[in-house]
């Protein structure tokens, strides 16, 4: 096997891990604030992607959609977080997850409603266009899901670091007690993140409406588990150690998948959940135990 | 939170718990002449399987209610039961009356190495249940690349003629006699469980683990024992499941879907309940059965929205599941300052 395949296996591999990146940082920014493990995450990737395929039927291009997609997830979710799991907070964390399953099986069932359940893909006249770095071939779409997805990550993790409201959802994630007698709105803080963290994940999944044939269940079959791998690798809610966490997970999956072949692949990311979690649980940003 | 554990004896009603036992143990009774004059094959494998899933149940409130262990990654135990079985059974002409408790053996097995591995390693709470999600979908992963256990097509066992030996009936009455069997033997185990020195220890391990260690109790060691009691009993519901439904696949005997049924049943009936798997099971596998029927075919999204805001609603209604619910009630019964729950 020649450096060249492999090169471009992890090249490949790092393109998927942006989105992966910003799909995983939604998750963790929810466990961060109110550690809830939200089980329908993969279920926002999935609405992203379908929402995207319905802009492009009105003749809006899959990228120039995208904000409104993110918008409208947000909307979603945060409703539903409001009605749903807010409730549940001081409930049982076991009846917190299963209400976020409920949540999933719901968005599933409207996505299979509204759109059918058969493999869709949104067309894009230059999905097949590609840039040549050296040996490299990537093609635009994965290169433009990429930086975006990097550009979108970098204005997250300024938010959260540089503005009012972002100092706000770290309080409430660190201290929620003390958040609260600073005169920081909690439960709103707690309902914009879970409407932000599901929107980045609907960002995901617009960016890669043009890549990916959609189905129904993609969003728990093919979204769930790599990122709870990430979010767990990255220190469940450290955001800037969930944007590392995809995109190692993403270039180990692109040449890992080269090297045994694709029904081994999930048991690379799964195996470094496994090790991960014995070895150092709290990630690799949670400092020692 | 209110005990099972607690022996409240004297109060001139019986306790909570031995009216949860005595429930469920009627429940069986009525089950059973009920079933066995079902006319329609279709009704009689939904009351199989739904007894089934009340088992699963059981042995999810014995490992995960009792312990307060967030055991999610349930269905490993189910599925190495149901392969060990089946594959004995296919390959080495085992008969399953002798699979079952090797399954369970099995089952006890995975979950006292998932119990050991993760005690020993500190893994705790959302930690904890991402671990036995891990361990589900590694299991998954293997089998779909074992060809020895035939990857992704699975195990069919053929049913040609009745065959008590090898547990095999065209007619489908005698597996409910045993699936029945099944619920009363894990309902007595869990009813012993927590009516005696073990679910004190439970309780405890599970209110304040702190505190309980501080008291001499091996945490850890209690935790596992627990598990081990679960995985048992889950493996041996999925010898049975494997031999009932003839066909097993890694994608459905270790998939996150059937898990999550798993989980639903006694977080919907009550987490640390004897009678809440039951009731869980029947209000959720033949409510979804009747969905499905109602909605069938094209429509079997409209029963997912309906399924999922119906398991919405009841969990933020009743977090304690049903039986807490009925366990309030039954607790203010006949009470003087009746205040309408006690806490």
């Amino acid at each position: 096997m020649s450096t060249e395949i492999l090169l471009q296996a992890a090249a490949l591999g790092l393109m998927q891990g942006g989105v992966y990146a910003i799909m995983a940082a939604g998750l963790t920014v929810i466990y961060g604030v109110m550690k809830v493990v939200n089980f329908a995450h993969g279920e926002f990737i999935t609405l992203g992607l379908y929402l995207t395929l319905s802009s492009a039927a009105l003749g809006l291009g899959p990228y120039a959609a995208a904000p409104f997609v993110v918008a409208v997830v947000f909307i979603i979710a945060a409703g539903f977080f409001r009605l749903s799991v807010l409730p549940a907070l001081d409930h049982p964390q076991i009846n917190q997850m299963l209400i976020t399953i409920g949540m999933s099986f719901m968005i599933i069932g409207v996505v299979q409603i509204v759109w059918g359940a058969n493999n869709r893909v949104v067309p894009l006249s230059w999905a097949r266009d590609a840039v040549e770095l050296g040996p490299l071939r990537i093609t635009y779409a994965r290169g433009l899901a990429f930086l975006t997805a990097l550009g979108v990550a970098g204005l997250f993790w300024w938010g959260l670091n540089r503005t009012r409201f972002g100092i706000a959802v770290r309080a409430a994630s660190q201290e929620p007690a003390s958040a609260r007698i600073c005169g920081i709105d909690v439960r709103r803080v707690q309902m914009m993140t879970f409407g932000a963290g599901a929107s980045l994940a609907a960002l995901a999944g617009a960016l890669l409406a043009p890549i990916f044939p959609m189905n129904p269940t993609i969003g728990v079959d093919l979204f769930l588990l790599p990122s709870f791998v990430i979010v767990v690798l990255g220190t469940m809610g450290n955001f800037a150690g969930a944007l590392i966490g995809g995109l190692l997970i993403g270039t180990v999956e692109g040449v890992g998948g080269l090297l045994l072949g694709s029904s081994l692949r999930q048991l690379i990311s799964l195996s470094i959940f496994v090790i991960i979690l014995l070895v150092m649980p709290r990630g690799l940003f949670g400092g020692r135990t | 939170m209110t005990q099972n554990a607690q022996p409240g004896r004297g109060r001139g009603k019986p306790d909570w718990l031995t009216v949860q036992l005595v429930a469920c143990l009627a429940i069986a009774g009525l089950l059973l002449p009920v079933g066995l004059f079902l006319e329609s094959p279709y009704s009689l494998n939904i009351l199989i399987i739904t007894v089934i899933f009340a088992v699963m149940g059981v042995g999810w409130v014995i490992g995960a209610g009792l312990t307060g262990l967030l055991l999610i990654g349930y269905i490993s135990f189910f599925g190495v039961g149901a392969y060990t079985s089946a594959l004995l059974f296919t390959k080495f002409g085992v008969s399953p009356w002798l699979g079952m408790p090797l399954a369970g053996a099995v089952g006890a097995g995975v979950a006292v190495l998932v119990g050991v591995i993760t005690l020993r390693f500190g893994l705790r709470e959302d930690y904890f249940g991402l671990f036995t999600v891990a361990v589900s979908q590694i299991f998954l992963v293997l089998l779909l690349n074992w060809d020895f256990a035939g990857r992704a097509t699975g195990i069919y066992i053929t049913v040609i003629s009745d065959d008590f030996w090898t547990m095999q009936f065209v007619d489908r009455r005698p597996y409910l006699i045993i699936a029945l069997g099944l619920f009363v033997a894990a309902t007595l185990v869990a009813y012993a469980i927590m009516r005696g020195r073990f679910g004190l220890l439970l309780a405890a391990v599970r209110n304040n683990p702190a505190a309980a260690e501080a008291l001499g109790i091996e945490v850890s060691r209690v935790r596992i024992q627990a598990l081990a009691v679960s995985g048992a009993i889950a493996g041996v519901a999925g010898a049975f499941y494997a031999q009932f439904t003839t066909f097993i696949d890694p994608k459905q005997v270790f998939g996150l879907a059937l898990n999550f049924d798993f989980l639903l049943v006694p977080v919907l009936g009550g987490r640390f309940s004897l009678v809440g798997p039951i009731i869980g099971a029947f209000a959720l596998r033949p409510t979804k059965d009747l969905l499905r029927a109602m909605f069938g075919g094209v429509a079997d999204a409209v029963f997912l929205v309906i399924y999922g805001l119906l398991l919405v609603v009841f969990i933020l209604l009743l977090p304690r599941g049903a039986a807490g619910f009925l366990e309030d009630r039954y607790k203010s019964l006949g009470r003087k300052d009746d205040d309408g729950a006690a806490p």
